[in-house]
């Protein structure tokens, strides 16, 4: 695809210009009622149970799962919106856990729908107010403002209020509003969650270019696996709240190669029972970025990720069991 | 300082364009105070007023003492509601919690919160009552200037009170309770409508808790609006006053840490 970047673009200058995560554990404690004059009872939900992972600069890191597998937690760990309940989180060497208002400086959220902006408010006005809260005024936000409007083509429409835009536009506008502090990492949640192909491929284009030209670090949620497929120079599949597999698409495909042939073995054997893969995905789950080299491409057909992504997660919930 | 100066006021001119964006709105808030004012305006009104009733001697000095309390009580009661909207629309719009993506002091996001909804909704009613301590020659030419340092009164007062109420509201969208807490209490036992010489000894210390009190107190003593036993100097009260923003200010810090703490830890600042 046109997006993939070479083998050699994979190896990262300075290896401290990244966000590693190791260990990431999220519980959260949920009250539950039982009519009026009961007491509540408490229920520790572990949302994410020790996520480790790394974006690197200049890179775009998928994170893919089904509904309610942690990725939204995890996106809120990484951007410091909320604090890990255990394991550390390290961006460009700094303590992101501990001081996590000196890399707000440095990180932004975008996510999909239509939340997050005043609506009542223009384009513009939109941006100036989350601008100043960056500490940016004057020319410089001006110009900001006017390069950001410009790159979501939105300059006709900045002067009008965000309750009469379309989806498509607002999501454009969330992207402009998520770049006003021209952050080094973004974390896109589903940014094209409900678009058309032609505004969903557009956002798809500004999300390369991001990583590519800008060199930002992107971590990117989506459902749609094409887009994934399409975009992501590296993938880590949540389930659960647990990694479960991570690897280029192309590894994905030989893990999932790798599977398959150990099952039609399996089954050849009668009577043998079929070997737990947690070996196999321990050894893939690990944090360190050794295999981030796309040196194990396979020479197999190409496997959907979708199919992938389905498969491990039937045998991880098989695991379970 | 410059980044503190540049959120406060990118809160008020986001809080003006968002939620003051029409005539109506301004008469609104215009008119239900107005109307509130007139209210006990009329119920004081049959009464027999050169008797003194509760240290207020004449129809002039009841409206002036109306005027005041209900100017000051319309400034802090502003921030009452603006941190209860705070709570709520910004919540579940995700703004609150974009808003504390941001680097951005949290003081001065919550002072310039206040500050914006104080300045909006306040002012249009202020010029009523000033229209109201002209009238009743409270105020008048050869005291103008006093104007300036009611306006700073009101407005220091109302923004830190304000302040401290949208950090108790990060804690919880529910925080709601806080509103009736303070909504009667605070009309009731601060002087507004009633003379504070009117209440039993009970009455009087429960009014020692709300900053409206020492505010009110300060603003009629510059006034000379002259409620029987009528205090002459300004001092106490304005000690007690300082000595009550201190504590909010520093309460108020206190609370945004503490909310932040356990909003990155329970991540309740959104709700979808």
């Amino acid at each position: 695809m046109e997006n993939k970047v070479e083998a050699k673009d994979y190896q990262i200058a300075d290896t401290n210009q990244k966000i590693i995560a190791r260990n990431l554990v999220k519980d959260y404690e949920l009250k539950e009622r039982h009519g009026i004059f009961r007491p509540k009872t408490k229920k520790i939900i572990h949302a994410v149970k020790g996520v480790s992972l790394e974006i690197p600069r200049g890179k775009i890191i998928g994170l893919l799962g089904i509904n309610g597998a942690g990725k939204t937690t995890t996106i809120r760990m990484l951007s410091s919106v909320i604090e890990p309940t255990s394991g550390t989180l390290e961006m460009d060497g700094i303590d992101a856990v501990k001081e996590h208002r000196r890399v707000k400086e440095q990180i932004n959220v975008i996510s999909g729908g239509e939340r997050n902006l005043y609506w009542r408010l223009t384009a513009a006005e939109n941006l100036e107010y989350f601008g100043s809260l960056y500490g940016i005024s004057g020319d410089a936000l001006k110009e900001r403002m006017k390069k950001l409007l410009k790159t979501v083509d939105l300059e006709d429409a900045a002067d009008t209020p965000v309750e009469r835009y379309s989806k498509g536009m607002k999501q454009r506008l969330q992207i402009a509003r998520g770049l006003i502090n021209d952050p080094s990492y973004i974390f896109l949640d589903e940014p094209t969650l409900g678009l058309d192909i032609v505004i969903a491929k557009e956002i798809r284009d500004l999300i390369r270019h991001l990583a590519v030209k800008e060199k930002k670090g992107v971590l990117l949620t989506t459902h749609y696996i094409s887009e994934a497929e399409e975009l992501c120079d590296y993938i880590y599949i949540i389930d659960h709240g647990k990694i479960i597999a991570r690897g280029t698409k192309e590894e994905l495909q030989a893990l999932f190669v790798y599977h398959e042939k150990k099952i039609d073995e399996d089954f050849s054997k009668p009577g043998r029972e079929m070997e737990s893969s947690s070996e196999a995905d321990t050894k893939n789950c690990q944090p360190e970025m050794s295999s981030y080299t796309g040196k194990n491409k396979t020479k197999e057909q190409e496997i959907p990720l979708e199919d992938i992504i389905m498969y491990l997660v039937n045998e991880a919930k098989e695991e379970q069991k | 300082m410059r980044e503190i100066l540049l959120v406060i006021y990118a809160e008020i001119r986001k809080q003006k364009r968002h939620n003051y964006h029409s005539y109506f709105v301004y008469f609104s808030l215009l008119i239900w105070p107005v109307l509130g004012f007139l209210e006990v305006y009329y119920t004081y009104k049959p009464f027999e007023l050169a008797s003194g009733i509760a240290g207020i001697g004449n129809a002039q000095t009841l409206l002036a003492f109306l005027a005041t309390g209900y100017m000051a009580y319309n400034c802090f009661w502003s921030m009452v509601q603006n941190a209860w909207s705070m709570s709520y629309d910004e919540r579940t719009g995700g703004t609150l919690e974009m808003a504390f993506l941001t680097p951005a002091n949290r003081l001065a996001l919550n002072y310039g919160k206040a500050l914006g909804a104080l300045i909006q909704e306040a002012w249009m009613f202020c010029c009523f009552c000033i229209f109201i301590l002209f009238y009743t020659r409270s105020l008048s030419w050869s005291n103008w200037y006093l104007l300036p340092v009611i306006f700073l009164l009101l407005v220091i007062s109302s923004t830190v009170w304000g302040g401290m109420l949208n950090a108790i509201f990060l804690f919880s969208r529910d925080a709601s309770i806080v509103m009736d807490l303070f909504d009667t209490p605070m009309v009731l036992f601060s002087g507004t409508r009633i003379p504070l010489t009117a209440f039993p000894l009970w009455a009087r210390l429960i009014s020692l808790l709300f900053p409206l009190t020492y505010c009110l107190n300060l603003i009629r003593l510059t006034l000379h609006i002259q409620i029987q036993p009528h205090p002459t100097n300004i001092l106490p009260d304005l000690l007690k006053l300082l000595l009550c923003l201190l504590t909010m200010i520093t309460l108020t810090h206190h609370l945004l840490t503490k909310a932040e703490q356990n909003n990155r830890r329970t991540g309740e600042l959104l709700f979808y």
